[in-house]
């Protein structure tokens, strides 16, 4: 390479960092931009996080040589994170799983047999077989499949088909119900609808921003870039950030406060109590768009049910609400006081009053955000919807610089797992197996005879389990057949000593785990599928924000790799529906003999597109897609068409969800939904945005709910299932670090981000080390009821927890913290609280 | 040859100090200050693990709220 030619590059490098950052640079340092070099461009979304940037990748001679930040991206802008940086190196771990593997003793399945590579006609017939005798001798909870917010749209929409109606069994679950459940129960129950009202650009038009449990700088960088440059950029801009204990956006806070776990409830509430002891209160916004309730109390911990604290709860999983007046929520909320709230959080009264103060300021637009401190949290759909009562009493919602924001950790935790719908509960576009008209709908648009979808309550007895019953319920013997795809649950999932690994390892159980690498989850599982992951297929994702993303196929997959929706498609022509629905309904269709393949996939919708062998996109470039190719037809495109009759056409039972034809995806950086006539929608329920709300930008209704009114739902402050006593002395927090994704799988596998953060160590206060005989270094032994690992002492690093309260990373395969953390759940999401627990450090 | 471009944010009154501190690291260049405190600045290295430790590296200067890459060439 000629000097010359480096410095073209460098130039050309430093050009679109100026240009996306809005810096000039010294005007001999502008040139044109270079001919592409035989590279072929083609925008991905990252693989990562729930931001949904959109990364270029430079494709030359099958193999990705470049990248960049999508600068016409309008969530990055051109912007990438460390973690981006690094993206397409997760495709080249050196040890990729190429074949599929079975355990095996004497040249026959063994559940104590050792791995074998087996051919995928092997693999599938020894599944199908396991999952026909499950699905008769157990029913519908027999068999179970645990999907994720990283499938791309059409890979969880095949999977809701393949259980749903193929299987009958509503014994589908995302990994989302660990990161999002919390989430989506507060949405529902306040607006009828879920998913946030705002959008990123919030980010530029907030005058204020409040971070609740959400360690943006670290989780979400390039929405912490964004943020940082309003702070740094608008006068009169503040940052507020609460925690349990001091991360790297305190760096950025006006007012950072560190609170005690669980008395978050405390604080929202106060904050209500504050705006009405002060008459702030919007009182034309509440009498027009709202409604007061109060929800059922003393709930339980969403724990087994012979479990002390279930026993003793009044109310165990109730989320009934029931009417109430304005002044009776005052009366509520008044106990709340800043006194008491101050001394229950331990958050100085001067910093909670600061606080107060803005959200009651009539001028000032605030942007409140949160992530899995809300959500991982034992009454997270009550702390959820505390702030949406903040926000409600202001009427500081949907419109620009004001709104709750729930952010997502998943790349498509909205936009497969929560809009598809892969959860027990659901059927795509919110609708839920509860309602009669909602399962007959779907059994209309999938061409199924009448009461193929069962219900909650079927003949074969209940059917809804959610993701923390499932290993419970492989323990028990009640689950005797279980397919994990796209996620690492034995890494993921609470009390792994106590639940998971004796559920998976369960002699009566087979369990199947589709992933590119030998995980946690893949060596505790009888069968592993290798998998054609991101960029290797064609995909689409739904971020934070509503916005639906697609990309191509770029590169091929190593070996007999295939996507995990070939997987579902190719599996669904092992089984027949004779072998899995009873001879009555069979006999209502003309499926008698057919695959459940024929029946949900080559249906005439899914199967409409032709494929000529290659997708070509607006410039003339070519590109392989190989479920295409094997199946015959253009299946993406049938699939999400076939989706879209869920959501974007006339008679559906739910609007608000409509969404852009195939097409239109490929050609644009993503719309925010509702989508219709083209044009994507970024504050709902507010008129002059949403298509779905006559009038201009006075007019607010929240459509969701039958009157058009959200509801103020008071709900109190209730201890945490555990707390730290004489013997367990510390809080236990747990979550991730900037350099690694979730459990680490990809990036554990990435040789710079291994290095830079190789081990996942105890953060913890230098007076509690120093109380133990521990400094920084120190091997210790960590320990709760459930279990023990043992990690080193970090008392200076990014992390600053209070006394009384360490924090360990998650992504750590060789010390795995889920064998400390309670699998309590929040009783009415059902989403476990990996944020607080009781626990002891000693010197190892 | 690795080359890849990087926006690193702080507060404008460390920015200055941010500067010296990224100028002195080895295969990086300052091309842009800004007031409001933005850095532009590129890493030329024929290794692209020196790219990515000096990258994580920004992180660790006193100051430094967030770096964000845009560009990466790699052959």
């Amino acid at each position: 390479m000629s000097l010359s030619r480096r410095d073209f590059i460098k130039t050309n490098a430093a050009v679109a960092a100026a240009a996306t950052a809005g810096v000039t640079l010294p005007a001999s340092q502008t040139l044109a931009q270079e001919a592409d070099d035989g590279i072929r461009w083609d925008k991905t979304a990252c693989r990562f996080c729930g931001t949904g940037c959109s990364v270029l990748v430079g494709v030359r001679d099958g193999k990705v040589v470049a990248t960049q930040g999508d600068p016409d991206a309008p969530v990055n802008r051109g912007l990438n994170c460390i973690k981006g940086y690094f993206l397409t190196k997760i495709m080249y771990g050196k040890d990729r799983l190429t074949k599929p593997l079975l355990r095996k003793s004497g040249g026959v399945y063994a559940k104590d047999g050792e791995f074998e590579e087996v051919s995928w006609e092997e693999a599938f017939q020894t599944m199908a077989d396991k999952w026909v005798a499950a699905r008769k001798a157990k029913g519908p909870k027999g068999v179970g499949m645990f999907g994720s917010g990283q499938w791309t749209i059409w890979e969880g929409y095949a999977a809701s088909k393949l259980l749903k109606a193929g299987f009958r069994s509503n014994s589908l679950e995302p990994n989302a119900r660990h990161c999002m459940a919390s989430a989506v129960g507060a949405f529902m129950r306040a607006f009828g609808i879920d998913e946030p009202m705002g959008c990123y650009d919030d980010l530029e038009h907030a005058d204020a921003f409040v971070l609740w449990g959400a360690n943006m700088a670290e989780m979400h960088p390039i929405l912490w870039s964004r943020l940082t440059n309003t702070r740094l950029t608008k006068p009169g801009s503040e940052v507020h950030v609460l925690s349990t204990f001091e991360h790297r956006c305190f760096e950025l806070a006006d007012n950072g406060m560190i609170f005690v776990p669980q008395t978050d409830l405390a604080i929202t509430n106060y904050i209500a109590n504050y705006i009405i002891q002060n008459k702030a209160y919007n009182k034309d916004f509440i009498d027009a768009h709202t409604n007061f309730k109060r929800t059922a109390t003393d709930i339980g911990y969403g724990l087994r049910g012979n479990h002390p604290l279930e026993q003793a709860a009044a109310n165990p999983g109730k989320g009934a609400l029931s009417a109430m007046t304005f002044d009776e929520y005052a009366e509520a909320v008044a106990p709340y006081t800043l006194e008491y709230t101050a001394e229950l959080s331990g958050v100085p009264a001067e910093k909670l009053e600061a606080l107060a103060k803005l959200y009651a300021d009539p001028t000032k637009k605030v942007s409140s955000y949160w992530t899995m401190g809300f959500n991982q949290h034992t009454r997270g759909v009550w702390v959820n919807g505390n702030v949406y009562n903040i926000h409600l009493l202001m009427g500081k919602i949907s419109e620009p610089g004001n709104g709750p924001f729930s952010l997502t950790g998943q790349p498509s935790a909205c936009g497969t797992a929560r809009e598809v719908g892969t959860f027990t509960h659901r059927l795509p576009a919110d609708l839920v197996v509860a309602k009669d008209a909602h399962r007959a709908y779907a059994e209309k648009i999938w061409q199924l005879p009448a009461g193929t979808i069962l219900g909650p309550k079927s003949d074969e007895g209940p059917t809804l389990i959610h993701a923390v019953a499932m290993h419970r319920a492989l323990k028990d013997s009640v689950m005797n057949c279980f397919w994990v795809m796209c996620n690492n649950n034995m890494q993921a999932a609470a009390n792994m000593n106590e639940e998971s690994l004796p559920g998976w390892r369960n002699p009566d159980n087979f369990v199947a785990v589709s992933d590119p690498y030998p995980t946690v989850s893949a060596m505790a599982a009888d069968l592993i599928l290798p998998t054609s992951m991101w960029a290797e297929k064609e995909g689409a994702y739904g971020n934070a924000e509503r916005r639906t993303q697609f990309w191509r196929e770029q590169v091929q997959a190593p070996g007999d790799s295939r996507s995990d929706l070939w997987q579902i498609m190719e599996f669904a022509k092992y089984v027949k529906v004779d072998d899995v629905w009873p001879a009555e309904l069979v006999a209502q269709s003309d499926y008698a003999g057919k695959t459940l393949y024929d029946v949900l996939y080559a249906n005439g919708v899914v199967d409409k597109f032709a494929f000529d062998g290659k997708i070509l996109d607006d410039r003339g470039n070519e590109y392989e897609n190989h479920e295409s190719a094997d199946f015959g037809y253009y299946v993406q495109k049938g699939l999400f068409e076939e989706y879209r009759l869920f959501n974007s056409v006339e008679g559906i039972p739910k609007k608000g969800h409509e969404m852009a034809d195939f097409d239109t995806y490929h050609k644009v950086r993503g719309l925010r939904w509702p989508v219709i006539d083209g044009k994507e929608t970024l504050w709902r329920f507010r008129g002059g945005y949403d298509p779905h709300v006559e009038g201009d930008e006075s007019v607010v209704n929240f459509y969701g709910k039958p009157d058009g009114r959200a509801n103020i739902i008071f709900a109190p402050y209730e201890p945490a299932a555990e707390s730290p006593d004489d013997e367990y002395d510390l809080w236990l927090c747990t979550g991730r670090v900037l350099e690694h994704w979730h459990s680490g799988s990809m990036t554990r596998r990435v040789p710079e981000l291994y290095r830079a953060v190789p081990d996942a160590v105890i953060y913890m206060h230098k007076d509690d080390a120093r109380a133990r005989k521990l400094r920084d270094g120190s091997e210790v032994r960590i320990s709760t009821r459930r279990g023990e690992i043992t990690t080193r002492v970090e008392t200076r690093g990014r992390n600053r927890p209070p006394k009384g309260l360490v924090f360990v990373p998650w992504f750590d395969a060789s010390r795995l913290v889920n064998k400390l953390t309670l699998d309590a759940t929040d009783p009415l999401s059902k989403e476990t609280d990996y944020k607080k627990c009781a626990c002891k450090v000693e010197k190892a | 040859m690795t080359i890849c471009s990087l926006v690193i944010y702080s507060k404008p009154e460390n920015t200055a100090s941010v500067a010296a501190e990224v100028a002195r690291m080895e295969a990086v260049e300052i091309h842009a200050d800004d007031p409001s405190g933005k850095l532009i600045v590129t890493i030329d290295h024929p290794d692209r693990s020196f790219c990515s430790e000096t990258i994580m590296g920004f992180h660790g200067i006193d100051g430094v709220l967030n770096t964000a890459l845009v560009y990466e060439y790699a052959e």
